[in-house]
């Protein structure tokens, strides 16, 4: 009775090779079956196909084992004579038969229609594909996903922050009134601190899902494969393999899984390599930052302004991969790029709900937990008086410990044209994630400004009011939705009034810039966009590159960001722009 | 002989070896059996699992099936619709990196689904290959249920005959069958079990959910209690 695997049929449910080499791995298999730590292990044909195939892995196996010396031996002579024999690799050999086996299976199990059409994937990408069309089509296609996370939703952004900033507001205003702490600084906490940064970033709720729609359609109609392929041709003459950009592809939703995503790279230098470039990607939490910004300096180009920065994460992406590929991470050998074009499908409306919902859920969960613990301690960081004659929670914010810590570190952004504590104090946050930059701003220019408008208004009355700003927020994104293209159909009645935050960043990015705020704007996105993206992904990097490459990554973001912003400011001063 | 050869230790040596030990010592038990597997092969830090650690569901004596197939043949479309749970599914070769452990139910019965990273062989040749390699040879599980993709069968017959190699029992899945229906494609369902030695065959249609109570039973027939595989090598040993 076989000892070996009771699972294991007994029937010989196995290719069947060619004669001599049926002999050589009866042989081997014979003397495998010999050595129990094997026998207990595999079935002793598999390893003895394996071992004539040249695995190294199993081999190594085989030889750790004193046992198994009359295996190794038995091995060499089979190798040897079937090389005498057929005169090439064994390995080839059985790859070889093993496909004609299939080959003769397939032929005998199907049936093809007579006349085998053109499928309508292949005719897709027949375009999509082509040599000529394919980057034009991929760029047109990202440009219609940054027209609609940008122009498109904005009116449900103004809707949400109209929500959170009057009645909601006003309920927990009232809310707190009743429990008789009104005027207190529990009240500011939550007002100042736990409203103001979690509803600033709660806004980009919209933006978030808007983009992770795309994504998803984009996913799962099966473009991405595509856009992988179409990038390929170019990440090759570059030096660097095509495989890389299918996490860089990820990296614009977020860099975490992008690292993650590194490891379908056979090669660990490609693999570490990806890594290390994957944060240029812009993720999804640094849009809000340039929405933001973007509509406060520059509101005729808005999407312009955010289509550039994400397409300069790109090239510093390229451009550093070339270097580094040409000196640190030099390798010799080349894996070619083969990846399977999926057919394009229909994605199904549920498929793309789920995912979209999935991922913005997850967004949200982010903005609950670390941003609410950030923004109250933020919140206790600018109660806390270091100077002046303020008392705790009824200090000039200028005095606050959080101004101080970040007026020290804030020098360094002076030659970038962004050397205000608030901006730096942004940043400094913006470590932690970059949500986080808005909520920072959010809750520092609220407790600037700390005017509470305090209306009248009935519960009834601002329930009806939420719900007939959502229809017309629904009616101006229909009317945007033309804008993508370019054709405007509803000409603008008049501007938008720029809120008081926006006002006061403006006010104050002039300020630190000697009068060229856009331009300490712009270098203050790039700034953004380039440096580390947030603690979850240096954990990531760490997880799967070392502690070694996790600070190679940081430093080497700071240092490539600071350059870039200040070339950027000080550039732009030389040229005379801004 | 040995320097014959000339051959290298690669990084996975480690790793397997690893993991005999870890088959090795366990006796009687299979949550960490599989706990061990999943994370032994995910590499050094035990992070792979798609889940946390611990959470690998505590198994019942080696109730353990595997999903094998291509990249991009609906492996995860079959996993979520076997385990129930919510693995993101996309239209995306190389979207299961690593392997993700779920629990199906079935009469009563509690069995681990484990869904390999997609590949088109297992020559070991890459990460994805020697996980799924690995994962198939050592950690026993009772069956693979091999996964293919209808309107390329040809190609994805490549990894069956592998699998088949092996020696491990195996379902073949030749998923999106509504697909080769429409394009006109038939293939004989009964004729490819007996050329494969009698290897039950069932045609579905993961995402229209067709076919997936018979593979449901399928995988039970497999799971008739039998001594613990992961137990009984221990013996061996």
């Amino acid at each position: 009775m076989s000892t070996t695997h009771m699972s294991v049929p007994t029937s010989p449910s196995s290719i069947r090779y060619d004669h001599a080499l049926e002999a050589e791995i009866t042989r081997l298999s014979t003397a495998i079956t010999q050595v129990s730590e094997l026998r207990s292990m595999y079935r002793p044909r598999w390893l003895a196909i394996q071992l004539l195939e040249g695995d190294e892995q199993l081999l190594a196996e085989v030889q750790s084992l004193p046992a198994a010396e009359a295996v190794l031996r038995t091995l060499d002579a089979s190798s040897a004579h079937l090389r005498e024999l057929f005169g090439e690799d064994v390995d080839v050999l059985l790859t070889d038969q093993r496909y004609s086996f299939v080959n003769s299976l397939a032929r005998d199990v199907l049936t093809h229609p007579a006349e085998r059409r053109r499928t309508l994937s292949e005719k897709i990408d027949r375009v999509v594909t082509n040599r000529v069309l394919s980057i034009p089509i991929f760029l047109a296609l990202m440009w219609i996903v940054f027209k609609v996370t940008t122009d498109v939703v904005s009116p449900f952004v103004d809707w949400i922050d109209g929500v959170i900033t009057g009645p909601f507001t006003n309920w927990v205003v009232a809310l707190v009134g009743v429990v008789g702490l009104s005027g207190t600084w529990f009240e500011s906490l939550l007002v100042d601190g736990v409203i103001a940064g979690v509803g600033g970033v709660l806004v980009f709720v919209p933006v978030l899902m808007s983009l992770y729609l795309a994504l998803a359609i984009l996913e799962d109609s099966g473009y991405m494969a595509r856009a992988a392929f179409v990038m390929d041709r170019l990440m090759h003459t570059l030096g660097l393999h095509g495989k890389s950009f299918l996490p860089m592809i990820v990296g614009f939703g977020c860099t975490v899984p992008a690292i993650y995503a590194t490891r379908t790279l056979d090669n660990e230098k490609d693999r570490i390599l990806t890594g290390l470039l994957v944060p240029f990607m812009s993720c999804s939490a640094r849009l809000p930052v340039y929405i933001l910004l973007a509509a406060i300096f520059f509101p005729e180009h808005a999407g312009l302004v955010i289509f550039g920065l994400y397409l300069l994460g790109i090239v510093t992406a390229v451009l550093l991969g070339f270097l580094l590929k040409h000196t640190l991470f030099k390798s010799q050998t080349h894996v070619p790029f083969i990846m399977e074009l999926p057919p394009y499908r229909v994605p199904t409306l549920k498929a793309i709900w789920k995912q979209m919902w999935e991922r913005t859920a997850s967004f949200v969960q982010k903005a609950w937990t670390v941003i609410m613990v950030a923004s109250v301690v933020l919140w206790f960081l600018m109660a806390i008086p270091l100077r002046g004659s303020g008392t705790f929670a009824n200090t000039e914010l200028d005095n606050s410990a959080f101004a101080m810590v970040s007026r020290s570190i804030a020098p360094v952004f002076a030659p970038l044209g962004f050397g205000n504590w608030e901006a730096t104090g942004s940043l400094v946050t913006g470590f932690v994630a970059k949500e986080v930059i808005i909520s920072t701003t959010a809750q520092i220019y609220a407790m600037d400004a700390a005017a509470v408008e305090t209306e009248a208004a009935t519960f009834a009355g601002e329930l009806a009011a939420i719900a007939t700003s959502f229809v017309d927020a629904t009616v101006e994104t229909l009317k945007a939705i033309p804008l993508i293209i370019g054709i405007n159909l509803f000409p603008e009645e008049a501007e938008a009034e720029p809120s008081s935050l926006m006002i006061a960043m403006r006010d104050n990015f002039a300020a630190s810039s000697g009068g060229h705020g856009a331009l300490a704007a712009l270098a203050f996105m790039v700034f953004v966009l380039l440096y580390t993206p947030c603690m979850v992904a240096t954990a990531a990097a760490r997880h799967e590159f070392g502690n070694k490459w996790m600070w190679v990554s940081i430093v080497g973001q700071l240092v490539l960001a600071w350059v870039a912003a200040l070339v950027v400011f000080q550039g732009g001063l030389l040229l005379g722009l801004g | 002989m040995t320097q014959e050869r000339n051959y290298t230790p690669n990084t996975g040596g480690d790793r397997s070896i690893h993991l005999v030990g870890h088959v090795g010592r366990v006796v009687g038990c299979c949550r960490d059996l599989l706990g061990g597997c999943v994370r032994a092969l995910a590499g050094s830090g035990g992070h792979c699992c798609g889940q946390p650690e611990g959470s690998v569901m505590g198994c019942t004596g080696g109730s353990v099936i595997a999903l094998a197939g291509n990249p991009n043949t609906g492996k995860s479309t079959i996993f979520n619709a076997l385990t129930g749970s919510h693995q993101h599914v996309g239209n995306w070769p190389g979207k299961t990196v690593e392997q993700k452990a779920g629990i199906l139910k079935h009469d009563g019965q509690e069995i681990v689904v484990v869904d390999l990273p997609g590949t088109y062989s297992l020559s070991a040749c890459s990460l994805e290959e020697q996980i799924a390699r690995d994962f198939i040879v050592k950690a026993h599980p009772r069956v693979v249920v091999n996964v293919l993709d209808s309107t390329n069968l040809e190609r994805n017959l490549y990894l069956t005959a592998q699998i088949l190699e092996i020696g491990v029992p195996m379902i073949i899945v030749l998923n999106m069958r509504d697909l080769a229906e429409a394009r006109g494609i038939t293939i004989d369902i009964h004729r490819l079990a007996q050329q494969l030695y009698n290897t039950p065959v069932i045609s579905v249609a993961a995402s229209r959910e067709q076919g997936l109570a018979e593979l449901k039973q399928t995988i039970a027939t497999f799971m008739t209690p039998q001594p613990q595989v992961a137990c009984r090598l221990d013996l061996v040993a």
